[in-house]
């Protein structure tokens, strides 16, 4: 248990960028009435961010 | 809810309500640090210190269904907030900054049940001292148990780099602090929690307070799978602005205006040292009254918000031992 917790918190950011910045991207963009670039949805944009940043989180142990 | 009769000056609750401090054998009687000469004028003073502190200990006692009644509200408003910004009744950004001071203002709230000044174990008001403690701490998606813990082991060893679990909150300025605080939240190396775990195991060690660590992870994995489920379903901006926002804004306050700013520039670990009277950068009320920390760490079962009188009344008695008193 304590071991897949210790694995689970490890890629937390990067399941965190694709479940929750992914959609919140997407919603603002909504919000604001902004249209993703290249004909992409805004959902696959957010993911395009969202994905990458969770991986850089997990990669550097920062978001920034 | 609450017996409403001050304590007698000779009950055991008071006795411990009036300890010094916390603090460990480093900071001690106050009366033992001067030379014998000196003992009989600083016994004195903290016996006339020990006065002051009796009458506002008493004084919040008869005002601690207060922090409750707070916390009952603002834990309501806090909820209330999730269905008000879906449904578009309130603007997001209002429902942030409300969100926000919920959730700091929660940390003093959950600070006074800390220190068990609404209700001692075994007393009637127990219970309600336990229910803010815990309501508090919600919208900082931290267990009440592990922050009761962390906050009595940095009264025991307040600036102590290994033993404070605050320590890392320490910065050379307000920007640093502010950088610091991030960083401190951060899920790598950089992370407080890396030396909050070990104070935990290391330090303090007891069944309590490893049960503390499992139930923060618990509480961590269940909030951040809030914010995802939410989000999937279509509601990551309203989370987003009520919680996960505002949360964030207010554990970099608590962290900067009640962790860095009353202990800095934690040099002193001695009972008049190791916190100071100050002006804070954000003013008295966004600082929570946390302006006269040296008289919290001195009696801290008195209420915050009466460490304000309670600072003016003993600030001659402060002065006569050399403590600064110029902020004020």
């Amino acid at each position: 248990m304590q071991a897949v917790l210790k694995k689970l918190f490890y890629v937390m950011p990067l399941l965190f960028g694709i479940g929750f910045i992914a959609p919140l991207i997407a919603q603002t963009m909504a919000y604001w009435d902004i249209a993703a670039p290249y004909g992409m949805s805004r959902l696959a944009f957010g993911l395009a961010i969202g994905a990458p940043w969770g991986l850089y989180a997990v990669w550097r142990g920062r978001w920034l | 809810m609450f017996e409403g009769k001050l304590p007698r000056p000779d009950s055991a609750a008071l006795r411990r309500a009036l300890a010094p401090g916390d603090a460990p054998a480093a900071c001690g009687r106050p009366e033992a640090a001067g030379d014998a000469g000196e003992r009989p004028r600083l016994r004195e003073l903290h016996r006339r210190e020990r006065e002051i502190a009796a009458r506002y200990y008493a004084i919040g006692q008869t005002v601690r269904w207060r922090y409750v009644a707070a916390t009952l509200a603002c834990f309501s408003l806090w909820l209330a907030l999730f269905p008000l910004a879906i449904l578009g009744l309130v603007p997001l950004w209002l429902a942030c900054g409300v969100s926000y001071l919920i959730a700091t203002g929660g940390f003093i709230t959950a600070h006074e049940a800390m220190h068990s000044t609404i209700g001692r174990k075994g007393s009637k008001g127990w219970f309600w001292n336990e229910l803010t403690g815990q309501l508090s701490m919600i919208p900082l998606m931290f267990p009440f148990a592990i922050v009761r813990i962390i906050h009595l082991q940095h009264h025991r060893f307040p600036n102590d780099p290994v033993r404070d679990p605050d320590y890392p909150d320490g910065a050379p300025n307000l920007r640093a602090a502010l950088w610091k605080a991030w960083l401190n939240r951060q899920p790598g190396k950089t992370a407080q929690a890396h030396h909050i775990k070990r104070v935990l195991l290391e330090e303090i060690g007891t069944p309590e307070a490893k049960a503390a660590l499992k139930q923060t992870a618990l509480a961590q994995l269940a909030g951040t799978l809030f914010f995802i489920g939410m989000a999937l379903a279509g509601y990551a901006l309203e989370v987003a602005m009520v919680w996960w926002l505002p949360r964030w804004l207010a554990l970099i306050h608590t962290h900067v205006f009640f962790g860095w700013e009353t202990h800095h520039p934690q040099t002193g670990t001695g009972r008049y040292d190791n916190t100071r009277i100050f002006k804070s950068s954000v003013g008295s009320v966004l600082s929570m009254w946390l302006e006269y920390h040296l008289v919290h760490h001195l009696y801290p079962n008195i209420p915050i918000h009466l460490t304000k009188p309670a600072y003016f009344e003993m600030k001659p008695l402060l002065q006569a031992r050399g403590v600064d008193c110029s902020a004020h």
